[in-house]
């Protein structure tokens, strides 16, 4: 017997529900957690979200829990290999654009998943870096040490860097990045930005892409760049038409829906199914 | 399609691949998972421990999740999850003010302020369910699961499902026209 067909929802067109309980239940289906408290509840998972800075030589071994991966989607092939090797094996290695290089050694099933993750469309705030190239990052001056890092293995030699030093470390996973990025936020606009520049440098396909992306809008914002920052949006919008963050933007820029289109209906639930 | 366009998760290899499914569920759902949490009753507060507690039951049987619709799976471990937390003495019963730098970088706007009142809204007549309505409610109104989906994730039959949607929907809207009707002038006040 086939189950008796749906309701029209209460947020459907077709529906009569009262404008009252319709924009309730519309705010209902906004409601989603900022990039922030993602990368917080993230970073705060079995195994560490994203390998964390693990493995050094010096460090304790890893409790044994089952590995947690960097997140496969957003990597290439390659650099899921790197991270899951980096869950698995406890090495710091992380997937820096020098990850295209596959890692010396993985387990066989690791290897396995490398090669059969699917790759995910990359967000590319301006112009992807390239291995081995300074990145093009939105703010004029790029982060020497991010190049310095692109380039040697696994630098922990102190810079002068001044501010930046301290998170210029090869072994430092997308969430430390970003948990960084967020402190900073909060008192030094300028700093947040270049720490999600260096996330753009060291992640460019990274799994916490669209939530540094949220991070260095309102990083702009809060200098005053509002121009940069709406551009910034409306780019990751095109990008990311139905990103739960969508509207945490249209918040932070109340014109910028004008500029993108009306994608509430894809971005108000997960419409995605 | 996912969040980030990917195709979605093939879990029926998660039994070889569990540690790159765990990833790719908290990357897909982990957003839905938050929302669905807050409104089946976890405050603000809680909601990010609440919501990591889901991922470490994801995390712990994931590699024993054969099929199906792993929304409708993880939606059940919310359930679960959201009603042990809400039983729990104590849970935070204030709230916390959080420090939301996207909020904090602009100035206050007024769409913001009517969503929040919106969402208020919401949630007292969401308190005015009982667990086993909300949860249905939640899952069919906002969460946009089919009704054999919800019956699923509730454990119920699918009839009964029905049911308490129906009933929650007139809780739920009395609540909000409740809500709506101006307040009587306090006892003792005069008008004249």
């Amino acid at each position: 017997m086939r189950p008796p067909q749906d309701p029209p929802r209460l947020l459907d067109a077709s529906s009569d529900a009262p404008a009252s309980l319709r924009s309730a239940l519309e705010a209902g289906a906004r409601d989603v957690p900022s990039a922030a408290r993602l990368a917080g509840i993230a970073a705060r998972l079995p195994g560490g979200w994203a390998g964390g800075p693990t493995g050094s030589g010096s460090s304790p071994p890893r409790p044994p829990v089952p590995p947690v991966p960097a997140l496969p989607s957003v990597l290439s092939g390659a650099a899921v290999g790197a991270a899951l090797g980096l869950a698995v094996v406890g090495v710091g290695w992380l997937a820096s654009p020098r990850a295209a290089e596959p890692p010396p050694a993985r387990p066989a099933s690791i290897a396995a998943v490398a090669t059969s993750a699917p790759e995910a469309p990359r967000f590319e705030p301006a112009k992807a870096p390239r291995p081995g190239a300074p990145a093009r990052l939105e703010r004029p001056a790029p982060l020497p040490n991010v190049t310095a890092s692109a380039a040697e293995p696994a630098a922990t030699e102190p810079t002068a860097a001044g501010s930046l030093e301290p998170i210029a470390r090869d072994q430092e996973s997308e969430s430390s990045i970003l948990k960084r990025a967020l402190d900073a936020l909060r008192g030094d606009p300028a700093q947040a930005l270049a720490i999600t520049d260096l996330h753009v440098a060291r992640y460019p396909g990274g799994a916490l892409a669209q939530e540094r992306e949220v991070l260095a809008v309102s990083a702009l914002l809060g200098m005053g760049r509002r121009a940069e920052a709406r551009a910034r949006a409306t780019r990751f919008l095109a990008s990311f038409p139905t990103s739960v963050h969508r509207g945490r933007l249209e918040v932070l820029i109340p014109d910028l829906q004008s500029s993108t289109g009306d994608h509430k209906d894809s971005s108000d639930g997960p419409s995605t199914r | 399609v996912t969040l980030d366009g990917a195709p979605p998760i093939d879990l029926a290899e998660a039994g070889v691949r569990d540690a790159a499914g765990f990833a790719r569920v908290f990357q897909e759902h982990a957003p839905y998972v938050w929302r669905a949490l807050r409104r089946l009753g976890v405050a603000d507060a809680d909601a990010d421990d609440v919501c990591q507690e889901v991922f470490i039951v994801v995390h712990r049987k994931l590699a024993t999740f054969h099929g199906g619709s792993i929304r409708t799976w993880l939606y059940a471990i919310c359930i679960r999850v959201a009603s042990e937390h809400r039983r729990r003495p104590y849970r935070r019963r204030e709230q916390v003010v959080e420090a939301v730098p996207e909020e904090g970088m602009a100035a206050p706007q007024e769409d913001d302020l009517d969503r929040r009142r919106a969402l208020t809204t919401l949630d007292r007549a969401l308190d005015q369910l009982d667990d086993d309505k909300r949860a249905v409610f939640v899952l069919f109104e906002l969460e946009q699961l089919s009704m054999v989906e919800v019956a699923e994730a509730t454990g119920s039959p699918l009839q009964t499902a029905y049911s308490r949607l129906y009933a929650a929907r007139k809780i739920v809207e009395a609540a909000l026209a409740r809500a709506q009707r101006p307040r009587a002038a306090p006892p003792g006040r005069s008008t004249a």
